[in-house]
């Protein structure tokens, strides 16, 4: 049976992100409305990211995300790397990874598809237009959205 | 042989002379001497005219004094003489006498010699002796006096004779005149020499033109290779200016990657920031404290705004920009398309001309009217904003107008409006950064044309811009 992932209790959010301000703005964008019981989960390297992914070295104990937010510019793999190895991996390309791009410079949009990537989007520079971005990954994404039971 | 009996000088013409006394000679012999001068005379008389006839020699062979021999020699078209084995000579035929205009007498046994030619003399007297003391034949050129006192040029061939009995006899030789062939020798020689002159000269003349040509050519070359390296110079400048260029553009792309990118994250920092604050402090701290945070927010957000049209603006107008054939009433189409909110909401009317199709980089066609129009619909006046595009000829160029009834601008700003960044109002009145002019006429110079503006204060304002006439264009 199918579900919404809210049904299940707290949704999993991993965010893939190396700079404090935006992983701030994504947790305060988050927590603007409280609709959405969740636990943001942050790695701030595509290392760090798979390893936690992969429940390896220290994080055995490492919970499975429901749900991947992936900044493109990481410092030491690449964001396409890891979208590359998440969809690669059977055990883990079932989770939806939502493109988070900082940069126009950005402009590969098709090969990230080509990777395999849910969805692609610009983060806005206004904070008031990402609030309501992440209010409609929220209720999309996280409400509305099936995925199979785990 | 002894010396000869001298002979009398003169010349005897009859037989009656009386010859050198001789010795008592026997009754006999005498009478028939006498007899035999008889038979000869008669002989004589009945052949003709009398022709010489020399003096018999006595102690010769009797064949010497033979008439027919006699008959032969005087007849001979050829001057002949003949030596006997002293050297001297003893007989000189008709021919000789009559050349030399000399007796007999006169010539005999070295006589003859007088008639030689003085610078002649040794050499002939030489090879004479020489060849006969060897019994060889000669042949000689030497000069001898004719009898109108000329010097003729004389060939003297010279034979050994020998007796029946093989005992050498003397010489005898033959002469002829050679002056003629002597003369034409002399011409040819002269011609010959002339000739050799003319060539000499012709060669030295054709030696200093190849010596000019030579030169010429060396000339040419330094020409040449002068010009090869204003060539090369030329081309390496070229290329200098080329990898500038490429340089130049190179770095402009890094700005634009800068601008695009690197400045873009700090300023979603300030500005993000700056507005969790607004949000969660607005009317908690004093009013003061809202309004410094809205010139935050605000200069930020402008900064954000302004760093992308930077973008548009660096890109806009890059040195070779795409050239194809553009249809200009479909692009004013796809700005009209564009600017549908902002037409609707002022009640702008759009209209045109006909418009040609143009050599042009479409996208930024669409920028230039866009902007342009965007302009006209923002700077209206109190009445609804009227458009209106035209295009003519002018020149070798497409001349085009875009006119509207807003509220003009005074003609001494008519230069820095396509200053960047430069507005002529308050923000606060018309929004806008002031880049889209400067867009303008960065995209129609690439285009190597002009842009410049009509306007007086409320009269409205006519933008007017060429781009360059193209091979294939076509006025619809």
């Amino acid at each position: 049976m199918s579900t919404g992932l809210t049904a299940k209790g707290p949704v999993e959010l991993l965010l893939v992100e190396d700079n404090p301000g935006d992983i701030l703005l994504t947790k305060e964008a988050f927590q603007e409305s409280n609709d959405v019981p969740h636990h943001l989960n942050v790695a701030m390297d595509g290392e760090e990211a798979l390893t936690m992914l992969r429940r390896q070295r220290d994080f055995g104990e490492a919970v499975r995300p429901d749900f991947i937010l992936l900044d493109l510019n990481l410092p030491n793999k690449d964001g396409r790397e890891v979208l590359a190895e998440i969809k690669a991996d059977p055990n883990l390309r079932s989770i939806p990874v939502l493109i988070l791009s900082s940069s126009k410079m950005d402009t590969d949009i098709q090969q990230c598809y080509d990777l395999g990537a849910s969805c692609f989007i610009r983060k806005p520079v206004n904070f008031d237009e990402f609030i309501s971005l992440v209010q409609v990954i929220k209720s999309f994404w996280l409400k509305s959205v099936l995925y199979p039971r785990p | 042989m002894g010396k000869p009996r001298s002979i009398s000088k003169k010349r005897t013409e009859s037989l009656d002379d009386t010859p050198a006394p001789a010795k008592r000679l026997p009754e006999d012999w005498r009478q028939a001497r006498e007899e035999v001068a008889k038979v000869i005379q008669q002989r004589h008389t009945d052949a003709g005219p009398v022709q010489h006839i020399a003096e018999l020699k006595p102690g010769l062979p009797d064949h010497e004094n033979d008439a027919r021999f006699r008959i032969m020699a005087d007849t001979a078209p050829v001057m002949i003489w003949m030596a006997g084995t002293d050297k001297l000579c003893y007989f000189f035929n008709k021919p000789w006498l009559e050349f030399t205009g000399r007796t007999m007498e006169q010539e005999m046994g070295n006589g003859w010699t007088e008639g030689v030619h003085r610078d002649d003399f040794q050499f002939c007297l030489d090879t004479y002796v020489k060849c006969f003391d060897e019994r060889q034949p000669f042949r000689m050129e030497y000069r001898l006096r004719r009898f109108d006192g000329e010097d003729r040029w004389i060939l003297d061939t010279g034979t050994p004779r020998y007796n029946p009995d093989g005992s050498f006899a003397g010489y005898i030789g033959s002469c002829i005149d050679i002056t003629d062939r002597k003369r034409a020798e002399d011409q040819l020689q002269q011609a010959h020499d002339l000739l050799e002159t003319k060539v000499e000269q012709r060669t030295a003349a054709l030696s200093t033109a190849i010596g000019e040509l030579r030169q010429k050519e060396t000339d040419l070359k330094a020409l040449n290779s002068t010009l090869e390296e204003r060539v090369a110079e030329r081309s390496a400048a070229a290329e200098q200016r080329a990898a500038d260029l490429a340089r130049s553009n190179a770095e402009l792309e890094q700005f634009a990657y800068v601008a695009a990118h690197d400045l873009q994250e700090p300023l979603r920092m300030i500005t993000s920031f700056t507005q969790i604050l607004k949000r969660r402090y607005e009317h908690k701290l004093d009013e003061k404290a809202d309004e410094y945070m809205g010139f935050v927010v605000e200069g930020a957000t402008r900064l954000h705004v302004m760093l992308n049209d930077l973008l548009v603006y660096s890109r806009a107008g890059k040195v070779a920009p795409v050239r194809e054939t553009v249809n200009c009433e479909s692009v004013l189409k796809a700005v009209l398309a564009n600017l549908r909110a902002a037409i609707q909401e002022s009640g702008a009317a759009v209209t045109h001309g006909p418009l040609p199709t143009v050599l042009a980089d479409r996208s930024q066609m669409i920028q230039l009217f866009q902007n342009l129009i965007a302009n006209s619909i923002k700077f209206r006046s109190e009445q609804s904003p009227n458009v209106y595009v035209e295009c003519r000829r002018h020149d070798e160029a497409w001349l085009f107008s875009v006119r509207d009834n807003g509220i003009g601008l005074d003609p001494d700003y008519a230069e820095k409006i396509f200053v960047l960044f430069k507005r002529l109002h308050t923000r606060a009145k018309y929004p806008g950064n002031g880049i889209g002019l400067a867009v303008c006429k960065k995209i129609v110079e690439s285009h190597m044309g002009r842009i410049w503006v009509q306007s007086e204060p409320g009269k409205g304002t006519t933008f007017l811009f060429t781009i360059a006439g193209t091979a294939r264009s076509d006025h619809p």
